[in-house]
């Protein structure tokens, strides 16, 4: 499992390990971005995170300050919650956008839960449920990461602990396995038909092709 | 996976389960203020003071809590800082109830007076359990097997 390697807003550098908490929530945030201010003062609420299993660690993650200013960080930083300035991390946890959180256990070294919350008490819930959930050791994709399939499917094979290389082989192995080669119709979608099966299980499809309830978002990516 | 952590002339490869950080306070009436490195097995909280205030009463009995203190050039040559070089190793012996900042009960300390590389610091080690002192001794020689200081600030930093 990958430590967090950066800098504090004052400049300061900082190794933040993983496995010195039973449980650590990243909360990948932005200083830019519309979603993330809800998020920047939810997580400064102690009593939201009081909501979080006991001993859960909270840890803002920003890029680096080759992409935010510190002093912007600083301003919205949360009192008592370590905020770790590195875009490295950003890569290392495959982060799609901002917000996004990751939850990771440090007894085992995995990452037990992934995806977009609004604020600190929803993600507190699938915090409980992912810790609580001992019979399933698979890693739990949450609402809003990039769709369900394809967020399931990045945190089996990040739970595999692969590399991005290693992933995307994994992936064309289980596509192959499922008679999907290249050239397959289902790569080169036109219609709905070429992507799921006519006979298959119905799917409510909003106007213009996106599903319903899934991200508002046009690539069903948060910003 | 090992961490490197490096700034302020001072580098650390971390071993598996340490975090660390490396800071200076801000001047306040005109002192100076010099590099602290800290390294903990457990979350170092945000407002940590120089020594552990706010951290060693969070350790558990499998927890080490170490801090690298620099003084000013003005404690060069003095006899507390006689000593040339960090200690490398420890032993179990060095750590005693006694030897903490804020005594709690269990926990057990050391501390070091050196000068390397022209720099005066101390290295004051924290941990857990007095009982479980042989196992975490070796824990913290992995940690200063990993510490380097340099002469120049700028030489080992990120």
């Amino acid at each position: 499992m990958h430590e967090l390697q950066g800098v504090t807003t004052a400049g300061e550098a900082i190794v933040v390990s993983m496995s010195s908490s039973a449980l650590t929530l990243l909360a990948f945030l932005s200083s830019g971005c519309d979603s993330c201010a809800p998020l920047w003062a939810s997580v400064s609420d102690g009593r939201e995170r009081d909501r979080l299993p006991p001993g859960t660690r909270v840890v803002v993650v920003t890029k680096g300050p080759e992409w935010e200013s510190p002093a912007g960080i600083a301003a919205n930083a949360p009192r008592g919650v370590t905020v770790v300035m590195s875009t490295d991390a950003w890569g290392d946890y495959e982060v799609p956008g901002s917000p996004y959180f990751v939850l990771v256990d440090g007894r085992r070294g995995t990452r037990i839960g992934e995806g977009v919350g609004h604020n600190v008490a929803q993600i507190a819930n699938l915090v409980g449920r992912a810790a609580a959930d001992e019979r399933d050791p698979g890693p739990v994709a949450w609402a809003g990461a990039p769709s369900a399939e394809q967020g399931q499917s990045q945190s089996r094979a990040s739970g595999l602990g692969l590399t991005g290389v290693e992933r995307e082989a994994h992936n064309d192995a289980v596509l192959r396995s499922a008679g999907v080669l290249p050239g397959h119709p289902s790569l080169y979608p036109r219609r709905l038909e070429d992507v799921f099966v006519p006979n298959g299980p119905p799917r409510s499809v909003a106007p213009g092709g996106a599903d319903e309830g899934e991200s508002d978002s046009p690539n069903g990516l948060p910003e | 996976m090992t961490a490197k952590l490096a700034s302020s002339g001072i580098e650390a490869l971390l071993p598996s389960g340490f975090e660390g950080t490396i800071f200076q306070r801000n001047p306040v009436g005109g002192a100076d203020t010099h590099t602290v490195a800290q390294f903990a097995t457990f979350p170092l909280p945000v407002d940590v003071g120089d020594f552990g205030g706010g951290a060693t009463t969070l350790m558990g009995p499998e927890d080490v809590f170490a801090v690298l203190f620099e003084y000013g050039q003005e404690s060069i040559g003095r006899p507390l800082f006689a000593r040339l070089g960090m200690p490398s190793h420890l032993a179990p012996r060095d750590f005693r109830p006694y030897v903490l900042r804020r005594g709690l009960s269990g926990q057990a300390g050391t501390q070091w007076f050196f000068t390397e590389q022209g720099r005066p610091f101390t290295l004051y080690v924290v941990i857990g359990a007095y009982a479980r002192r042989v196992a975490l001794t070796r824990r913290v020689n992995e940690l200063l097997s990993g510490l380097m200081i340099y002469a120049n600030p700028g030489a080992g930093a990120a």
